[in-house]
């Protein structure tokens, strides 16, 4: 195992690479995955060395392949799709919620369903309003899938390592701003991360502010902001939506008393709810005020640069809402 | 039933009465307000405690009245006027409900019940269970006067007040929360334990050489006056800059234990205040002088007794230094921060009966007892430190400019 | 392969299997009745030359794909009659553990991949597992039944497209009985002939008289025969009809009688069970037999069902869900 500064990116590039070369029933399907190495470049290299058979890229046609990619688990191999706008997986939601999700339950448990479907999706980079969401609310009721959110390279790597080599379905969703980002991974052919719940990735006692994607950085920016005032806040990452594991959220809250979460999508049937929902029940007698929830607003995410920057929560403003909550 | 005169603030004793708001003979409602009394923060209404009718007014206009005393009398539905408390300046408004065997009129007036309902945290609700504050005492500063756990800490009412509290059952044990800062330090030290492997180690440092070089300096170029405390700081840094893996501190977060360091020597030192301690830290104090380290501490030293850090004061660091040389121990085990690899804690200066070359000698010293993180640093190294430390305390040089 | 080819003792399996189909679609119709199995179920009896026919075609290790209206398909791959009925009541020894019912006949042992509720959703199942057989090259097929319906809805078209582009080995077949639930085709769709809109994916296609035992199992032959070698997929459109409602809660009034009477004397079992007699393969009484030899056994496979026991509602439904 060694320890390597790399970025997001590469980190999901390496992990395939790796998880290929390791067994011969994995297989990547995508549109324009293969010799272009992907829109987003997150299959660099794959096409050259494992071939068009095992690199493949599909047609327009997310159903089409998202479903065949139900087939190919069901006979023998482990493929793994990558959908190249998260948005896109509202094209193939029937095949997710309906037969992927449901499979093995429908046959009794006759059957194992082990794919990945990788989606790439986030705000911030002006793609408009049907290439920017992170789908992180579309599939929260779905019991069935597993759905991981990496924020780090490290989680970006061992998680989709581990997705790969699991039995079940996993959706990853992965976030375009932070492929370009860099931090410390643990490389080797058995690091896997498992998908094991939040994580506390800064200590502090003035509030617990929950985050995922790249709100979790923008969390971070605001703890900075905050520390210069003495407000130490704790921030953590909640890197699994299903199922989701908040032991250390509520460890937290019992500490600090006050919960806010940051969310990259709008606030109605956000994955805010259920944080709030169950510290509620497990740290009641903890809480020194009601959790505040921090969203995108009830509109789709606008062209216009100011305006969507203006939508995604900012550090200046997730400090402003601690700072209330904490104001006499 | 008595109208009693609340207790409204912790330093409140009696009451002035301004205005009658109802006269005898008049009906009145639960929650309604009966009298204006002025306190010594300010002027408040006297609410009704129950439907009933004014009987008699006790106190008039312009007259004081003690906490705890009665302004006037109720004839409440079921006829008696009822019992007077007589529990003295002491009693509270759970008392005087306690005292009285019948709850009138609360399940007749809904609406007015509402009034009274006590907004409050959970938490806030829960700690004033757990040290037997009422929370009718309390004043709520949160949204829609909701009590919270800062209104609690305010209305913590003195140590020698806690005769309120017997009113609840007659226990006498005290109770009180604790001031934030101590309750800050109690989850600090106690994660700290909780967290961090710790092991000590001892080293006896003679401080005859530093005294005498502290004697001839005094004071930096400057003008700072330049402390143990600072050449103790200049002795460290050296010593961390020679083993840069005391600089290491554990990395909270990642897949697999890991390590950062900021790279550079920064010390953080125990500045004690009134009720607590709070640990700035000193940035970059590898090659400093003594002038510029006196400067830094004695800045970083201001900021702290004003309990206001910078964010550079709050930089993470691996090592702190807590000097009670001047206190009663000779000798204690420091807590490391959580955070933080390492805590030097310096002794009482004293002098000692000491053998060398075979000769019994007297000098002066201090016991250094650092501890360590054992994730990070083993024992060599630790002793490894403390042995270098010692060397450039007891022979180094001192750089003053 | 022509019908000189059909040895006899395929023959009679064909019939067999055909009769063993009906006789349970008929014992499925009177459990409903009985209120043994609820909410819904979709018989395919009159369709059952194109089960019987196809899937006797196949190998034991092709794969299969169908629908809500699937069990004939999975009594031709020889699932066994009491779990099937099991599942029908809800009974913890079903096919599916009681946790799918009649639109969800799964047997992976036999190739049975899954039956779709949702219109065209196994088709790219179906083209996935194709994909499968072309990587593992043991010439397997993987074959997928479908309605009319179902060509026109999204899933099918991407299917077929990709099938042909990878040239897969995947058999899609057409069962097109000329009605989408209760909406005939040329309300729907802008031909009858749906053959034709295996043209819009340059895709080899066959049209058979789905009432024709054998000539959908010689269909099915050929078409297999080519996907084994790695000439791609066909599209084969059975023409047939349903003898019944789309559910067993559809009587049907919105189809034309005489449309209905002229099917009905095609009944796919009688055209056969003559043409055998006429051949002198099977007589009357041998034919016979079989009738009373299969609803012997299907009667016996109902009682055995209807005294198992439901799931257990505290089971552990984790283990059913994750692997």
């Amino acid at each position: 195992m060694t320890t390597q500064e790399m970025t997001y990116r590469e980190a999901i590039v390496t992990a395939l690479q790796e998880e290929m070369r390791r067994d011969a029933r994995t297989l990547i399907m995508g549109e324009d995955i293969g010799p272009s190495g992907g829109p987003f470049k997150t299959c660099q290299g794959l096409y050259e060395e494992f071939g068009g058979q095992r690199v493949r890229d599909t047609p327009i046609a997310e159903t089409g392949f998202v479903g065949a990619a139900l087939g190919l688990a069901l006979t023998g191999f482990r493929p793994i799709v990558e959908i190249m706008f998260a948005d896109f997986l509202g094209v193939c939601f029937d095949q997710i919620v309906n037969s992927i999700a449901k499979h093995r339950f429908m046959s009794g448990g006759q059957v194992a369903v082990p794919l990945v479907i990788r989606a790439i999706g986030g705000a911030g980079q002006r793609f408009g309003p049907q290439h920017s969401t992170t789908a992180e609310s579309w599939f929260l009721s779905v019991p069935g899938l597993t759905i991981a959110c990496p924020s780090t390279p490290a989680d970006a790597y061992g998680m989709l390592k581990f997705a790969i080599r699991a039995d079940n379905p996993v959706l990853l969703l992965e976030h375009k701003a932070l492929l370009g980002t860099k931090g410390p991974v643990a490389v080797g052919r058995d690091e896997l991360v498992p998908l094991d719940g939040a994580r506390v990735v800064r200590r502090g006692r003035d509030a617990t502010i929950v985050a995922s994607l790249a709100m979790v950085g923008r969390a971070l920016g605001a703890a900075h902001l905050l520390s210069t005032d003495g407000i130490e806040v704790e921030i953590i990452d909640l890197r699994v939506l299903r199922t989701m594991n908040l032991e250390c959220v509520f460890e937290s809250v019992r500490r600090t008393n006050l919960l806010v979460t940051v969310e990259e999508q709008a606030q109605l049937g956000g994955w805010g709810a259920e944080v709030v929902t169950q510290v509620v029940h497990e740290a009641f007698d903890y809480l020194d005020a009601p959790p505040e929830r921090i969203c995108l607003p009830e509109y789709p995410v606008p062209y216009s640069p100011p305006l969507e920057d203006g939508v995604i929560p900012s550090a200046e403003r997730i400090a402003a809402a601690v700072r209330s909550l904490l104001k006499d | 039933m008595d109208l009693v005169v609340p207790q409204l603030s912790s330093t409140m004793e009696t009451a002035r009465v301004i205005r009658w708001l109802k006269k005898p003979g008049d009906s009145v409602r639960t929650g309604e307000p009966l009298v204006e009394v002025e306190t010594d923060k300010s002027a408040i209404d006297v609410e009704s405690p129950a439907d009933g009718v004014l009987s008699e007014v006790l106190v008039h206009e312009g007259e004081n009245v003690a906490v705890g005393g009665s302004l006037g009398r109720l004839r409440t539905p079921d006829g008696a006027p009822g019992p007077t408390t007589a529990t003295g300046a002491s009693s509270t408004p759970v008392v005087a409900i306690a005292a009285e065997p019948k709850m009138p009129a609360k399940t007749e007036v809904p609406s007015a019940a509402m009034d009274e309902r006590i907004k409050s945290s959970p938490l806030a609700r829960r700690l004033a269970a757990e040290a037997g504050i009422d929370l009718k005492t309390v004043r709520g500063t949160g949204p829609n006067a909701r009590i919270r756990k800062r209104d609690l800490v305010r209305a913590m009412p003195p140590s020698d007040r806690q005769a309120a509290s017997t009113a609840r059952g007659g226990s006498s044990s005290a109770v009180r929360p604790l001031s934030t800062m101590r309750a800050r330090i109690a989850e600090t030290v106690s994660a700290s334990r909780k967290i961090i492997p710790s092991f000590s180690l001892d080293r006896w440092v003679e401080t005859t050489q530093l005294a005498a070089a502290r004697a001839s300096i005094a004071v930096g170029r400057n003008g700072e006056r330049i402390t143990v405390t600072d050449m103790l700081l200049q002795a460290v840094a050296d010593s961390l800059a020679k083993m840069p893996s005391m600089l290491d501190r554990w990395f909270e977060g990642a897949p697999h234990p890991s390590v950062t360091t900021s790279g550079t020597v920064d010390i953080g030192l125990v500045v004690a205040l009134e009720n607590g301690l709070l640990v700035p830290t000193l940035s970059d104090l590898a090659n400093q002088s003594l002038t510029h380290i006196a400067r830094v501490r004695r800045q970083a030293v201001e900021r702290a007794r004003v309990g206001h850090l910078s964010a550079a004061d709050h930089a993470p660091t691996s090592i702190a230094l807590s000097n009670l040389g001047k206190s009663g121990a000779d000798r204690f085990e420091a807590i490391i921060n959580p955070g933080q690899s390492s805590i030097l804690a310096v002794g009482r200066e004293h002098e000692r009966a000491l053998a060398g070359g075979g000769k019994v000698y007297a000098a002066s010293g201090v016991n250094l007892t650092l501890s360590a993180d054992h994730r990070l640093i083993d024992g060599k190294l630790g002793a490894d430190f403390l042995g270098l430390l010692a060397q450039r305390i007891e022979h180094g040089s001192w750089r003053i400019d | 392969m022509t019908t000189d080819e059909i040895s006899k003792s395929m023959q009679l399996k064909l019939y067999e299997s055909m009769v063993q189909i009906r006789e349970f679609e008929e014992q499925v119709q009177r459990s409903f009745l009985e209120g043994l199995v609820q909410g819904t179920t979709h018989l395919c009896q009159g369709q059952e030359a194109v089960c019987a026919g196809a899937c006797l075609a196949l190998r034991e290790d092709d794969y299969v794909t169908n629908t809500y209206r699937g069990h004939g398909h999975c009594l031709a791959r020889g699932i066994d009659m009491e779990a099937a009925f099991a599942e029908l009541f809800g009974r913890s020894t079903g096919l599916c553990a009681g946790l799918g019912g009649s639109m969800h006949f799964t047997d992976v042992r036999r190739g049975l991949l899954g039956a779709f509720g949702i219109v065209g959703a196994g088709l790219p199942v179906a083209v996935g597992a194709g994909l499968a057989a072309q990587l593992a090259g043991a010439g397997q097929v993987s074959v997928t039944f479908f309605g009319d319906g179902a060509v026109n809805i999204g899933a099918f078209h991407e299917a077929m497209n990709i099938a042909q582009v990878w040239r897969l080995p995947v058999l899609f077949i057409c069962e097109n009985n000329l009605y989408g639930e209760y909406t005939r085709i040329n309300f729907t769709t802008p031909f009858e002939n749906l053959v034709k809109r295996a043209d819009g994916y340059a895709m080899n296609a066959m049209m058979v008289d789905g009432n024709d035992v054998e000539a959908v199992f010689n269909a099915v032959s050929a078409a297999a025969a080519a996907a084994r070698t790695g000439t791609g997929p066909t599209f084969i459109e059975c023409k047939t009809y349903r003898q019944r409602g789309h559910s067993r809660t559809d009587p049907a009034k919105y189809r034309d009688p005489a449309e209905v009477h002229a099917w009905l004397a095609r009944d796919p079992i009688t055209l056969y069970r003559e043409k055998l007699k006429n051949s002198g393969t099977l007589s009357d009484a041998q034919a016979d037999d079989i009738v009373a030899e299969w609803r012997r056994q299907i009667l016996a496979a109902a009682k055995g069902a209807a005294g198992a026991p439901f799931p257990d509602p505290n089971q552990d439904f984790a283990a059913r869900l994750f692997a």
